[in-house]
């Protein structure tokens, strides 16, 4: 019985603390709040489970073993209804999930009668195990369908994916496996086949094994958190065994030798987890960062790439809000001559003079409008890299035209000497070198806060077939020691900067086979130079 | 306040036209379509009074047209016209001596008013 008591009480602790920390970890992720959802119902049966396993009535084990079943029952749908959010197939199951959900709330007044559990009586080494009515077949079928077909869409889930995905869901589907087989062992006495259900302690593996491959291959940003909750939860699950040894070693051996139950042994048992909590909690915390975080060398580089595309997407969602500012204000103009020509549009409607001046207007300040939009979502959406032939000078009066209001605001004035062909194209990718002007720029204007001189020049430059762009500011300029490290990521001298602008910008021009230096002393400006080779970068 | 002429100086034709339109029928106009010829307007008009002007423009932006207009035709009331709601840029215009400050897309109300009152003033 001692074994059911604990593996219940451990299962209790890890499915609690998992709910716990999963769900505040990440409240809003709809895979994190399903999981917590079912973790919240495997606390429920193993809390019940665990006060069952140590009730010594029939009446109350019979109560207990009611909530023990009813709690189960909402375990298979909450699963089933995780499962398609990992999947990302919650659409096309949305009706079937609420609908058991439904049902089984429908049902629950039932779940407390003789129908789903008769009686509470004895079999192998339990006095009072809670035996099925004519109804208990319904968790069964339950159990059978929803983890059945959870199962079977994890399977052709692996099979479709690959990499870390795949090892993701390998994870979940063993945890699965041995969790679920594990809590099925009830079902065996319950239909009086004299099996101990021994697999109640797989419940908890299973439970973190889960919490585990959805942090380790999800959210890399709280994996902190994950290692700190799994931290935790060992050492308290270790603690609580411990403890629960130490009493049933006093309540057994010394009442038998010393006649009464010692307070000394809760005394000693309480120091010594005192003294040992620490160095335990290290000790944990080192073999969890050893064989469960470090990662081999093939998750660590995916973990790398994700990451990088993380912060090149977030420096990239900055550029898209100053260009959507620099946006809102371009888009005032030709509103203004919509807003006009509607207003007197009434009383001018039959003025030829009006609608022919007019018309071609308002042709062009909707196809500006409509340029202007599209403009904003190419940028904004991610794309493959796209090279085309693109004037340097169009691009360059395009970056500057979304940052006007901002320079006019900052009393900076522009000086423009473009001494390259006008015809002359370079082929790039627009997005990405709109993006790499616009980083540039930006720096500028922040190290000019009380105004001064950009200047962008472009022209040959001393190496044959490149083309050189120089853009210079009057700003408060870099400390010679901070000049070879500009262009490193995360490499930032102001406030609020994310240290990626810079090291993006580098990294595009590296990509179009081209070259950036800066040049610039403390107070005296700063001058960044890229050269682009004139013929086909790549 | 004599002088009647009111010159309107934007580099967008939409919004030229748009101000045409509101303006037309009470004023002279003056239509121009970049600083230099908002300056060079001014050196060869003598009763200009309004001048209506965009704030962002290529080459000489609005703020130094507005400065060099105050220093030089003192009796040339300025309304900025611009589309940059922004406190900073508005308090700036109106350190430079701007008389009023428009809000783009604007009301044909809008304009005429704070035109009308400049010129009761």
């Amino acid at each position: 019985m001692d074994y059911f008591v604990i593996s219940a009480f451990l299962n209790t602790v890890t499915s609690a603390a998992c709910c716990g920390f999963v769900l505040l970890s990440s409240p809003r992720s709809k895979i994190t709040r399903t999981f917590s959802i079912f973790t919240f119902f495997v606390f429920l049966w193993s809390g019940f489970y665990f006060l069952w396993a140590t009730s010594n009535n029939q009446t109350d084990a019979l109560v207990l073993g009611r909530l023990i079943n009813a709690a189960a029952l909402f375990i298979p749908p909450s699963f089933f209804h995780f499962c398609c959010h990992l999947l990302n197939k919650y659409k096309d199951h949305s009706t079937l999930i609420r609908n058991v959900y439904i049902f089984n709330f429908l049902f629950l007044p039932l779940a407390f009668t003789p129908l789903y559990i008769d009686h509470a009586g004895p079999i192998s080494m339990f006095p009072y195990w809670p035996f099925p009515g004519k109804l208990y077949f319904i968790l069964v079928l339950e159990y059978a369908t929803l983890i059945g077909y959870s199962l079977y869409m994890l399977v052709e889930e692996i099979k479709s994916s690959s990499g870390k995905e795949c090892r993701k869901l390998k994870i979940i589907f063993f945890a699965l496996a041995v969790g679920f087989l594990g809590g099925a062992t009830n079902f065996l006495p319950s239909y009086r086949i004299p099996v101990i259900p021994f697999g109640n302690a797989f419940v908890m593996m299973y439970v973190l094994a889960v919490a585990y491959a959805i942090f380790k291959y999800q959210f890399m940003d709280i994996k902190i958190t994950l290692k700190r909750s799994l931290v935790y939860t060992i050492l308290i699950t270790l603690i609580t065994l411990f403890f629960c040894l130490l009493v049933y070693f006093a309540e057994h051996v010394i009442k038998e030798i010393v006649g009464y139950r010692s307070f000394f042994i809760s005394i000693a048992a309480i120091a010594m987890i005192v003294l040992t909590f620490t160095p335990l909690k290290n000790l944990i915390q080192g073999i969890l960062e050893k064989y469960l975080f470090r990662g081999s060398f093939v998750e660590i580089t995916e973990e790398n790439e994700m990451l990088r595309r993380q912060v090149t997407q977030t420096e990239r969602l900055r550029s898209v809000a100053i260009l959507a500012s620099g946006m809102a204000h371009e888009i005032k103009n030709p509103l203004t001559a919509l807003k006009t020509f509607s207003e007197y549009l009434p009383q001018k409607m039959d003025d030829k003079e009006f609608l022919k001046k007019f018309s071609p207007i308002i042709s062009n300040e909707i196809n500006r409008i409509d340029a202007l939009v599209h403009e904003l979502l190419d940028f904004a959406r991610p794309a493959p890299v796209c090279l085309k032939p693109v004037n340097v000078h169009a691009l360059l009066d395009n970056t500057l035209e979304f940052l006007s209001n901002d320079l006019i605001k900052h009393k900076i004035r522009v000086t423009k000497n473009y001494r390259l062909d006008p015809l002359l194209s370079v082929e790039l990718d627009q997005n990405q070198f709109k993006q790499a002007f616009l980083n540039i720029l930006l720096n500028s204007m922040e190290a000019m806060p009380g105004g001064g001189e950009l200047s962008i020049t472009t022209a040959f430059s001393a190496a044959p077939e490149y083309i050189a762009i120089k853009i210079q500011d009057t700003g408060t300029g870099i400390n010679p020691e901070d000049l070879a490290h500009i262009f490193d990521p995360f490499f930032s001298k102001k406030d609020q900067g994310t240290g990626l602008g810079l090291s993006i910008t580098h990294e595009i021009v590296r990509n179009h086979r081209g070259r950036i230096f800066v040049e610039g002393q403390s107070g005296k400006g700063t001058a960044f130079i890229i050269e682009l080779p004139v013929l086909s970068p790549l | 306040m004599g002088n009647k002429k009111i010159l309107i100086c934007d580099d967008e034709e939409g919004i030229r036209e748009s101000l045409k339109l509101v303006l037309c029928d009470h004023y002279d106009l003056i239509v121009v379509d970049s600083g230099e010829q908002a300056l060079h307007t001014l050196a060869n008009t003598k009763d200009i009074g309004v001048m209506l002007l965009d704030i962002k423009m290529p080459k000489v932006n609005g703020l130094d047209i507005l400065k060099e207009t105050r220093s030089k035709y003192p009796h040339v009331k300025i309304i900025m016209v611009t589309g940059y709601r922004s406190v900073e840029t508005a308090a700036e215009a109106s350190r430079l001596g701007a008389s009023g400050y428009v809000i783009k897309p604007f009301k044909s109300e809008e304009i005429l008013e704070t035109v009308d009152g400049l010129f009761r003033h």
